[in-house]
């Protein structure tokens, strides 16, 4: 598992890589509520090099999500592979936290 | 960490003799489940979309074991059988010696409801609902044992299967 962040603008990016799993999952999560703690609201989630996602990456997501309503701040996901955004609608969670093609979409959804 | 999944057979087996990997109730197990899997699945033309499947059903199986199965929190073996039957389902079976725990009878979550208002878990099992052909439970003695089965599309899966089985031997 890799996690690169940075800052497009506003909004703060991450980039996932490898697997997010029960094991790895913990990182990320402490990732992102730091950039939560430390004010961020806007999110970019982009799964382009992301293999493998399991509930427990779910979990850290809808627990960022349930935080973020908040403050009216926004998590928005791109470049998923067909059969992860499978696991994200079979969760119900793609009516809640939006799915968008690429960085490009989900830049716009912040405008 | 621990490394103790051992793999007794490299081909892809039958239910007579199922590859069997046996694990520590450790979350850094997962690597070593996910390794196996991976060489012993992508011999078998597998797509990457059933790979993903049954990886995914087999970590929130192993994850809820190692989790919530052992009261005492001491070391206990978890053993995962895989194996092909009637040339149409790839089949998984864990079996741990902890707590009675029917994941079958699970509710799922409550889709109707938002996502803030959810319960976090049972997640897992959902998938494992959804994505697999059949995902049932027993309980032997001591010991619980859940069963899951993949039906295999991929073209090209058995004829490898039996050719390779030939080749062997077998």
């Amino acid at each position: 598992m890799e996690i690169k962040e940075n800052m497009d603008g506003n909004i703060h990016v991450f980039e996932l890589s490898g697997r997010l799993d029960s094991r790895t999952s913990p990182e990320f999560d402490e990732k992102l509520f730091k950039a939560m703690e430390q004010g961020a609201s806007h999110f970019i989630i982009d799964f382009q090099s992301l293999e493998y996602i399991s509930s427990a990456g779910l979990r850290v997501l809808n627990k960022a999500h349930k935080k973020l309503k908040h403050s009216d701040g926004k998590i928005m996901m791109c470049n998923m592979v067909d059969y992860i955004k499978e696991v994200f609608e079979i969760a119900g969670f793609d009516t809640f936290l939006p799915i968008v093609p690429d960085r490009q979409a989900a830049r716009n959804s912040f405008n | 960490m621990l490394s103790t999944s051992r793999c007794q057979r490299a081909l892809m087996p039958d239910a007579h003799k199922p590859l069997t990997l046996v694990l520590k109730n450790d979350l850094g197990e997962i690597d070593s489940i996910w390794a196996t899997l991976e060489r012993v699945l992508e011999e078998y033309y597998l797509s990457r979309k059933d790979m993903f499947q049954i990886n995914l059903a087999v970590e929130e199986l192993f994850t809820n074991i190692v989790s919530y199965a052992f009261e005492d929190k001491g070391p206990h073996d978890i053993f995962v059988n895989i194996y092909v039957e009637r040339r149409k389902f790839l089949v998984v079976e864990l079996m741990d010696d902890g707590i009675p725990f029917n994941p079958a009878d699970h509710q799922d979550p409550d889709m109707s409801k938002p996502l803030s208002q959810r319960d976090e878990g049972g997640l897992g099992i959902h998938f494992c609902k959804k994505m697999m052909a059949e995902f049932f439970y027993e309980r032997n003695g001591k010991q619980n044992k859940v069963t899951f089965k993949k039906r295999i599309r991929k073209p090209g899966f058995f004829e490898k299967f039996f050719s390779c089985r030939r080749s062997h031997g077998n």
